[in-house]
């Protein structure tokens, strides 16, 4: 029975989802309770998905099968078999609007639809750049999510007292200088990421 | 060959440093099919950001997968980016299994804080192009008032009905409309 609900709810939610990123947890958090997950492996999980790079949507619908086998060697299999579930759909749907695409390219409107969507691609990244920056600079702060509109917590306890002040500045000096490396100095992004990973550890020595 | 090997690494960049989920890696990939690759066309990638938040799914594995059919063909393509996405499943399984054993949560926490400004930066970056492009094309103040509508929709509407496909299907409509209003007009 578990099985089938961690099968069939990752199917179901990779075809109802628009978007990505954080919009999945609250629909697999649901998911994984009516599965018997308890609730410290759903948050244990959320903090793990947060804080490695990648697909999001993706891998949740990879803990499901991993949740699903409840332990047993079976769960290697069952999170294969999830990510199937949830990848396919993906497939179909981007196979049919690459027509769509192609046709919209014909299209006399096409060069239109395209010159009024920059303004709102630009607004998309700068409202996810303010969003990402909250998140960053204020480890505790909920911003927009879909429990909450705004919460201030103690989720991240590492980061109070001194940490979080230094938190706040190093984020902000974090994104000026990187900006800049980046975008005048033309810095590897890669590079960038490594550089400040090392500069954090050391900031923050969470080896105190 | 080569191909094959060129898209996996493409997707292997893409998912190991895309912190921040969805629309937030578009700034990578652009970098690496359009600037680098040169695998698709700007105006492509403009319409694949549209479709993949238009469609239900992924936005980003529906990106991926687009690229790497573009570049080798249907059943290449969806097979190397099924197995392309992987290797950062695992390393997050790894992760799961490994926690507080041998890696405690802090850790974590800061590689979260360090990373997510540098993308914060390229996303920047990525922004400043797309004001320019805008500029050229439209009036400055249009460019201000739609980017400032869908700035205010994409902050102050709450999760989940902030999504991106509403103020794209509502321009869609805009821009349809008025072309249609402006043909009738013309054959009058």
């Amino acid at each position: 029975m578990i099985l089938l609900l961690g099968l069939i709810g990752t199917l179901v939610i990779g075809i109802i989802v628009f978007g990505g990123g954080q919009v999945f947890m609250p629909l697999f958090s649901s998911l994984w309770t009516v599965m018997g997950v308890p609730k410290e492996t759903i948050d244990t999980v959320f903090v793990v998905v947060n804080s490695t790079p990648g697909v999001v949507g993706t891998q949740l619908a990879f803990f499901s099968g991993f949740l699903a086998g409840q332990g047993n060697w079976t769960a290697y299999l069952l999170m294969f078999a999830t990510y199937a579930l949830f990848f396919i759909p993906s497939v179909i749907m981007i196979i049919i609007s690459y027509r769509m695409i192609d046709k919209l390219t014909m299209s006399k409107y096409a060069k239109n639809i395209i010159m009024w969507m920059k303004p709102v691609i630009f607004g998309i990244s700068v409202s996810l750049v303010i969003q990402l920056l909250l998140g960053a600079a204020l480890p505790n702060l909920t911003f927009n999510s879909i429990n909450n509109y705004i919460k201030y917590g103690e989720e991240h306890y590492f980061f109070n007292s001194w940490r979080l002040i230094a938190a706040i500045c190093y984020s902000v000096l974090n994104v000026a200088f990187s900006f800049y490396l980046y975008h005048f100095r033309k810095w590897n992004l890669y590079l960038l990421i490594t550089t400040q990973i090392g500069l954090a550890m050391l900031i923050f020595q969470p080896w105190l | 060959m080569t191909k094959i090997l060129e898209v996996i690494i493409f997707i292997l960049k893409v998912t190991f440093v895309g912190f921040g989920g969805g629309n937030a890696m578009n700034a990578i990939i652009k970098k690496e099919a359009v600037a680098n690759k040169k695998w698709i066309t700007e105006d492509e990638f403009d319409k694949l950001i549209i479709t993949t938040n238009l469609i239900p799914g992924p936005s980003v594995v529906e990106a991926l997968v687009f690229i790497s059919i573009k570049v080798l063909g249907k059943t290449k393509g969806i097979l190397v980016s099924f197995v392309g996405i992987i290797p950062h499943l695992l390393l997050a399984i790894g992760v799961f299994m490994l926690l507080d054993t041998f890696v405690p949560k802090k850790y974590l926490l800061i590689i979260n804080i360090a990373v997510i400004p540098v993308i914060a930066a390229a996303l920047i970056s990525f922004s400043i192009s797309y004001f320019k492009a805008s500029k050229k094309m439209l009036k400055l103040p249009m460019t201000f008032l739609i980017s400032s509508i869908t700035i205010i929709f994409s902050l102050f509407i709450p999760a989940p009905w902030n999504i991106p496909a509403f103020v794209i299907v509502a321009i869609i409509i805009i821009v349809v409309s008025v072309n249609a209003i402006k043909n009738r007009k013309e054959v009058v």
